[in-house]
Parts: C-alpha cells; structure tokens; sequence
C-alpha cells in the first residue's frame, strides 16, 4: 500500500472569464521511504496540485479527485476538521518563500512549539526540549538564543530550517517541499537540499520535492511525475525518464540540462511559452511548441495513459519500440 | 528603546511650536480690543486700560509678546477665564475627567464591537454577514452624532424611559465627594450601595453615541487588515501545520492585523474628542467638549485659547503613546530601532 | 487640460457599475440634485412661511396630521417638507464650495511642496502638520469662534480644516511621480515646471484625489451640520439641516418628527456620497481595491 495516492485530481480557479484550469488529471503514488519529484515550469499547476492535497486552496476553488487516500485513509471522505488534524501531523509541507512563510509576530521558538502542542500535546518543559531538539537537527547553532528569536531576525537559510524544524514537530509521514531552496542563495540551496535528504532517510518518510531543477531530480528522485500546463505529461522511474525519456516535453528539458548538452555548443531552448487561460490549443497543449508535434497533435488532446509504472500524455512518443496505446 | 522615544519626542518639538503660535495669533486675529478679548471688562477707564496693557505686555513687540506666552505657557500658565475669573488650567483639568471617562467607555464599545465585527466581515467576506456588518459600518460613519444622539434620547430615555437624559450620577439620592474625577471609580470608593450602576446608567447613551464612528472606522480599518493578512504566507504555513481554523484567525492572523488596528484606534482620539463636543452638548455631560462650546458662546476667549491648546497637546501625546505602541506590538519596528 | 481620456471614464463607469451600493448611492444623491435644482417646482410651500393655524402638525400618517403637510410642520407651523427640500440646497452647495476650496488651494500646496522640496516643502507641510493637530470640528469651531458665526465662515473653517489632507495626497502623488520616465522626458523637451505640474503631474494624481474629494464632500455636510447644530453654522431660520435640528432640540418629546427628519436627510445624503465614494475608490484604482 502506497503511503499517498492520488488519483485524477483537477483544480479549477473561478476567473473574470471563467474556470481557470490550473491542475488537469494528475495520478501520484508515494511509498514510505520514498522521494518523488515533481517537475515543470513555473505555472504549470505544481504547487496548486499539492495545496490541493492539503487542503490549503481557497475555498473558492474547485477540487475534484477520483482517490485521495493518505496511508488507506479516504481524504475526500472525511471531515474538514479531521482533515487539518491530518495537516502537521501525517503530511507536512514547506514552502518556497521560507522568510513570508514564518508569522513575524511570534518567536520561532513559539512557532514550531505550536505544531507539537496540537500533534503531541506533552507538557510546556517536554515540549521546549522537543523544540530544542528539532532545532538542532536541522542544524541552528544556538537554538535556546534562537528558540527567542522573531523570524526577521534569521536569514533566509536559517528560516527553512525552521520550517524543516516545524514540519518535522510532529514526525510526519510525508512531507512536501515546494520548492524549498528556490528563494535562497546558491550556496545554501545545496545545504538545505541536503538537510532535507538526510531527514528524509533518518526519519524514513516519503518526500514529495517540487522543483524545475532537474540536475536535483537526477540526484534525489526514485519517482519523476513531469507536469505541463496544468497536465501531468509522463511519470517514470527516475532512470528511465533520463535515459529514455518518452515525452517530447521531457525530451526537451533534459536537453536545455548544459551538462548534456554537446560541449561548445549553443543550449537547446523550448521556443514558445505556456499557453494561458485563453490560448488553449485544441489538440496536445504542448503541441505549438513540440517539434515533433503532427496533424493528430494539434487536433486531439492525448489521454493520459499508464503501463506499468509509467504514466504518458502522448500521441507519438519517443525512445520506445512498443506504442503505449 | 530610550533613543527610539526621544527621537520622536524631538519630531513633534516644530508642530509643537506651530501649535502654541496658532493658539496666540488666535486672541490677536480677534476682531474688536485685545484688551477687552482677554479681560472681559469693557468701558474702562484709560488708566485701568493702561494697567490692562501692561500686565499682558501688549505695549511690546509681537515676537516679545508670543516668547513671553511661550513662557508662561511652559510654568504652566494659561491664562484666566473671563466668566470665572480662575486659571484656564484649572477649569480643564476640573473637566477632562469627565470626558476622559465618556472616551473611555466610548473606545471600549467600539473595540468591543468594531474588531469582531471586521474580523467576521473578512473571514465571510463577499458573503451577507460582510455585506451586513460593512453596510452598519458604513451607515455609522455617515451618522451625525447629534441627531443620533437625540434619536436614543428620544427612544430610550423619553418614551421608554430606560435611562436618565442628562447628567452623570443620580444626584438625588447619592452624594459624594469626587476623589479621581471619574464617576464610575468615585461611586465605588464611595461605597454606597447602587451608585456605581446609576453613574453607568448615565453613562450608556452617551458612551453608545460618542463609540459610533470610531466604532465604524475600526470595523472597516480591521477588515481591511484581515483581509491582507489572511493572504499571507504565514497563514498558510499555520493551515499547513494543522492549527484549527479559530487559532489560525483569532491569534496569527489577528495579531498581525493588530499592528494596524491599534493605530487606527489611537488616531480616533482626535474623533472621539471632536465627538465629545457634540455627545457632551446633547446629554448636558459636564467635560472639557461642553466646556469649550459655553466659552464659545460667552465670548471666554482665554479658555478658549487654552482649551484648543490643551486638547491639542493631548492628541499629540496620545499619537506619540500609539506610535510607540506600534513599536512594542511589532517585532520588526521594536529592534530596528 | 483633457484629464482622462474618454476611454478611462468607461472603464471606471464599468468598475463603478459593479458595486450595488455605489448604484443605490447615486440614485439618492440624483433625487436630492433634483430638489436642489426644481426646489421651487417641488416644494409645496415656501421654506419660511408660517402658518399659526398648524403649528407642530405631526406628518401625514398620523391620526392628527393632514393634507398638505406631508411630513408635518414646525414649532411656528413651516412645513418640513418643503424646508427638507430647500435644505438639500444648503448642503450641497456647503459640500460643493468647500471641497473646491479645500482642492483648490490643497493642490496648489501641494504641487509646490512636492514639485520645489527644500524650505517651501518644510513650511507648507509644518504648518499642515499644525492644522491636523487640532481635532477637526474643534479647529473649525474656534475659527468659527475668531470669524464669528454664520454660514459662510464655518464653510471657510471647514475649507482650511480639510486642506492638509489634499495638501499630503497631492504632494506624495507628486514625489512618487515626479521622476517617472514621461515627466523626466518632458523636462529634457523643454517643458516649463508649471506646464509639468499641470500637464503631465497633476493628471496622474487625478484618481485619488477624486476619491478623496467624495469623501470630504460628506465630511463638509456633516461638520457644517453639526457647525449648525452647536449654533455656530448656518443660523435660523435658514433651512439647513443641522441648524433645524438645533430648532428641534427642545421639541425631542413632543413632536418627534421635527427631530427625524432633518438628521434623517443629513445621514442618507451622507451615506449616499460615501457609498459612491467607495465604489469610486474601488473602480479608479485598483490599488486601492477594499476587496
């Protein structure tokens, strides 16, 4: 049994003119234990698929799902109040703008504190410790001065290991990180990255890590889940979507990677942009800017389709000798 | 923190200086005799005048003249009514118990009533609690007290009888001696039984009156600021941590609003007394605001004088107390400095 | 000097349009425009004509009250209807010349000290300062006390009392767009400073001003109401609102209609212009957007 498993989930966001589709069709399992990334450019539905998850979407937006099952348990069965108590406790999230996302009013101290007392209660001497603790692991020198300090008062890097310090009050199960290193300065990106992996495996959760940085993916991933407009376009296994990329799409990001890329060369760009609200394509959404894109392509939108561990949104995919149809 | 509050102190020194040469220019752009302005009397002899114009100085320079009121301003003097006869300081300070209590009171109901009802009308908003709530607020700050005033009085008091129309304690059957000045804290060290209820008996119609405004102001300013705050990302990361939704609106996303809305209520003290004039007249409340509108009338223009000084000097130390307010209540202000 | 284009007066025509409020506002306030202007037409008696045979007539509804006096009569038996709708006249010709004035000379002010900076900028904006440390209604009801009662001084003091807010609007629209791209290119073509104070400056600081300029138009009716009322306004027996209410004082348990209905007017004329002004702010700038 997988620990989350998500299947078919599509927000919609009300608009001047009209519904917005932000997330289309997206099919996701983690195991325990497990790290899988999400990847696409910025727009394309990543971090509105996994609010969606947690129930962190305004209440206008419109959520449907055919399976949401957190370790068994039917998320859309259950009550909203119940729901939450999930959130902090099971599932655990942390965001990209680490510095916005602590609340200035409080000591971080008080912050993370606030997350044991509603998973864990214990009493106020048992649970600084526990804050104490946390903020060791994610490595703050001096956590009894920091314990006091107000979030202004830390820098950026310092601020995600305080959101990794609250996300993991609670021992969480999985925990979701939304582009947890984007906001921060090249040298401690790779720090927190780290961070992030050792706890993952130390305290054996699975890990959802949002990212358009595919070098991260190569190094961290078990499971890749690529995602486009809104759509998720393939899912494979981290090996194969390197070596044998199926989607055009996929194709393309790995060959702007410079690392691949022929030595002395100019990058390869993806020419065109995301289609907005109002320039959908009829056919594939990728196709205006697939190069592989024919007649079929600009007319009718491929359905997703799974084989096994792979999941494809692809009329004529690439590097395999069976059709996936 | 010590640096932080002379700094702002050394800010109001200039609009300080204005106010106190506005408050003199005031008796000198009267029409008519400075002498007979600040002393009342008229057809006097010409000797008494001569005295007259020596004891204000008016036979110096303008510019001799202002530093010398500064000077006497700063011993803390003044000047003297006309009807009275007594230093203007006195006769404030005799009053602004009063109204400092009818503000009180007014600012209590308007807290009490106007942040829930903007932190209702933010968390359901667009939804008909906003729609009602924001339409009150709005017809509240439209309200013109006196009529409003008038309004309670005619329903309450007048036909239902309910509460007294005018005056602040029940003088026929309490007596006391004032102690602090404010009836409600006087009625209770007096300890006769029933005179704390009929003191905040008197005081109902007019605290509901004067809260009005500042009531409507408040509901609005602290909808606004929860509707800011409740897009930020710390409210997410508090939803994301599993904190009940009450805890999520009533501490973290309330406690930010806060830093606002203190302000908002700290700048309605320059409304509240502007209201008090009004109120006071309406329900014959015996304060600084009534005060004011006799000396208008009986042409007391000396108490006039201080009194605009006075009230003016106290909104300026209420502002100077909310603006280092907004330094303790926000984290980021508070070691800045 | 074209200060919008005709395009931008629709599209804040269809923001306005959105808001209710802002709709039932400007339908009052055209119903109170007709009573200024057909006043003479609609009213069915002259504002001050007593009559001693119905003195204190409760309105029409009333067991006691008749035909024709709608809304009843006064303690020396004028009709309230008829003074209510030449009132609308008095207070919408006070909000009228007291916003103007306080615009007027608060964007000139505020032009300068925003345009020159240096001690022009220190003097006007110490001496705003100044004026906004006396709460307002008590700074008018001094200089109403130094100029002596009546209409048109408590215009002048309610006009001076509003000044430093146009004076600061102004002056930080100025600031902030003083060294946008177009006004530094329009001063390296050669334009004189008073040509880009009007012609380039002031026409982007149109939106907010216009906001602020509804709001102080309420807030004028209302000072100059209970300027009236405190008897150091309008004096009777003109007809305006809150100089009839301090008429009515005295009648508050006799005849409760004297006392309703001229505060009545005050509040829906007043709720009505904050309303449009509301959906103003909300339609001229998005910014400022409420929700």
């Amino acid at each position: 049994m997988s620990l989350l498993s998500v299947r078919n989930l599509s927000v919609a966001f009300p608009t001047q003119h009209g519904w917005f589709q932000a997330v289309e069709g997206i099919h996701l399992d983690v195991n325990a234990g497990d790290i899988l990334a999400i990847v696409g450019e910025s727009g394309s539905g990543k971090s509105v698929a996994m609010m969606a998850v947690m129930n962190l979407l305004p209440p206008t937006a419109r959520i449907t799902c055919d399976e949401l099952k957190i370790e068994g348990q039917d998320l859309l069965a259950m009550p909203a109040k119940q729901r939450r108590k999930l959130n902090g406790g099971t599932i655990a999230m942390i965001f990209q703008e680490p510095m916005s996302s602590l609340n200035p009013c409080f000591t971080v101290g008080y912050q993370i504190d606030e997350a044991i007392r509603i998973h864990l209660g214990g009493s106020k001497k048992e649970r600084t410790e526990r804050v104490l603790h946390l903020l060791e692991i994610v490595g703050i020198p001096d956590p009894r001065r920091r314990y006091k300090a107000y979030p202004h008062q830390m820098s950026g890097g310092m601020s995600q290991r305080a959101m990794i310090a609250m996300a993991l009050a609670a021992n969480p199960k999985l925990l979701i990180a939304d582009e947890p290193t984007t906001a921060l300065d090249v040298t401690v990106q790779a720090q927190i990255l780290e961070l992030l992996l050792k706890l993952q495996q130390t305290q054996g959760m699975g890990l959802i890590l949002i990212t358009h940085d595919m070098g991260v993916v190569a190094e961290t991933a078990q499971q890749v889940v690529v995602q486009y407009a809104g759509q998720q376009v393939e899912k494979q296994p981290v090996f194969g979507l390197f070596n044998q990329p199926h989607h055009p799409y996929t194709a393309a990001l790995l060959d702007a990677l410079p690392e691949r890329a022929p030595a002395g060369d100019f990058l390869p760009t993806i020419q065109g942009i995301v289609p907005g609200q109002k320039d959908r394509p009829t056919g594939c959404l990728f196709s205006p800017r697939c190069t592989h894109a024919q007649a079929l392509c600009h007319e009718q939108q491929p359905a997703l389709v799974r084989n096994s561990e792979q999941w494809l949104r692809c009329h004529y995919p690439l590097n395999t000798v069976e059709v996936l149809r | 923190m010590f640096k932080f509050i002379l700094s702002k102190i050394a800010l109001l020194i200039p609009t300080f200086l204005g106010i106190t040469l506005a408050a003199f220019l005031f008796v000198r752009l009267l029409p008519g005799d400075p002498v007979t302005i600040l002393s009342g009397e008229r057809g006097i002899s010409d000797e008494r005048r001569a005295e007259m114009i020596a004891q204000f100085g008016l036979d110096k320079p303008v510019i001799v003249q202002y530093f010398s009121y500064l000077k006497n301003l700063l011993q803390g003097d003044f000047g003297q009514s006309i009807s009275t006869h007594r230093p203007v300081v006195e006769e404030f300070f005799e009053r602004l118990p009063a109204t400092m209590e009818l503000a009180f009171f007014a600012i209590l109901i308007a807290v009490l009533i106007g942040v829930p009802a903007g932190i209702i009308a933010a968390v359901k908003r667009g939804r008909w609690p906003d729609h009602v709530l924001m339409g009150s607020a709005l017809t509240g700050y439209s309200m013109p007290i006196f009529w409003w005033g008038l309004l309670l009085i005619m329903l309450f008091s007048t036909t239902l009888g309910w509460t007294p129309v005018s005056g602040r304690l029940d003088i026929i059957n309490y007596y006391f001696e004032p102690v602090t000045g404010f009836m409600t804290v006087d009625a209770w060290l007096s300890g006769q039984e029933g005179a704390v209820k009929s003191a905040l008996h008197h005081l109902i119609l007019p605290s509901v009156v004067l809260s009005t405004i500042p009531m409507a102001v408040i509901a609005r300013q602290t909808r606004s600021a929860m509707l800011e705050v409740l897009g930020e990302d710390y409210i997410r990361t508090a939803y994301a941590k599993g904190l009940p939704t009450w805890r999520v609106i009533g501490i973290h996303a309330l406690r930010n609003a806060m830093i606002t809305v203190v302000t908002v209520i700290g700048l309605q003290v320059g409304t509240l007394i502007a209201g008090a004039v009004l109120t006071e007249t309406i329900f014959s409340w015996p304060g600084v605001g009534k005060w004011m509108i006799d000396a208008i009338s009986h042409r007391d223009y000396p108490a006039v004088q201080g009194g605009l000084l006075f009230i003016s000097m106290l909104v300026m130390l209420v502002n100077l107390i909310v603006d280092l307010m907004y330094g303790w209540i926000n984290p980021r202000v508070r070691d800045g400095k | 000097m074209k200060l919008f284009a005709d395009d931008a007066w629709r599209t804040t025509w269809n923001y306005f349009k959105e808001s209710k409020g802002g709709l039932w506002g400007l339908g009052f306030l055209g119903l109170v425009m007709i009573c200024v202007i057909f006043a003479d037409v609609i009213a069915p008696f002259d504002p001050s004509l007593q009559n001693r045979d119905a003195l204190l007539l409760p309105p029409i509804w009333t067991e006691a009250g008749h035909w024709p006096y709608i809304l009843g009569t006064d303690a020396v038996g004028r009709d309230m209807l008829s003074r209510l709708i030449y009132g609308a006249r008095y207070s919408m010709f006070i909000g009228f010349v007291v916003v103007s004035l306080a615009v007027i000379a608060g964007t000139l002010l505020g032009l300068l000290a925003g345009y020159y900076q240096g001690w022009v900028d220190t003097i006007i904006m110490r001496l705003m300062d100044v004026i906004l440390a006396f709460p307002s209604l008590l700074l008018a009801l001094g200089l109403v006390a130094v100029l002596g009662p009546g209409l048109v001084n408590a215009m002048y003091a309610i006009a001076l009392v509003m000044l430093p807010h146009f004076v600061r609007l102004t002056r930080a629209n100025v600031l902030s767009e003083k060294n946008r791209d177009y006004v530094v290119a329009s001063r390296i073509v050669g334009a004189s400073n008073w040509r880009l104070m009007f012609n380039s400056i002031l026409p982007n600081c149109m939106a907010p001003l216009i906001v602020q300029a509804t709001l102080s138009f309420s807030n004028a009716i209302l000072d100059a109401a209970a300027l009236g009322f405190l008897g150091m306004g309008a004096q009777p027996p003109i007809p305006e609102w809150g100089a009839m209410l301090a008429e009515a004082r005295e009648f508050i348990s006799r005849a409760w209609w004297v006392v309703t209905f001229p505060g009545l007017a005050i509040l829906l004329t007043v709720l009505s212009i904050n309303l449009v002004g509301d959906a103003l702010r909300d339609a001229l700038d998005p910014r400022m957007r409420r929700s």
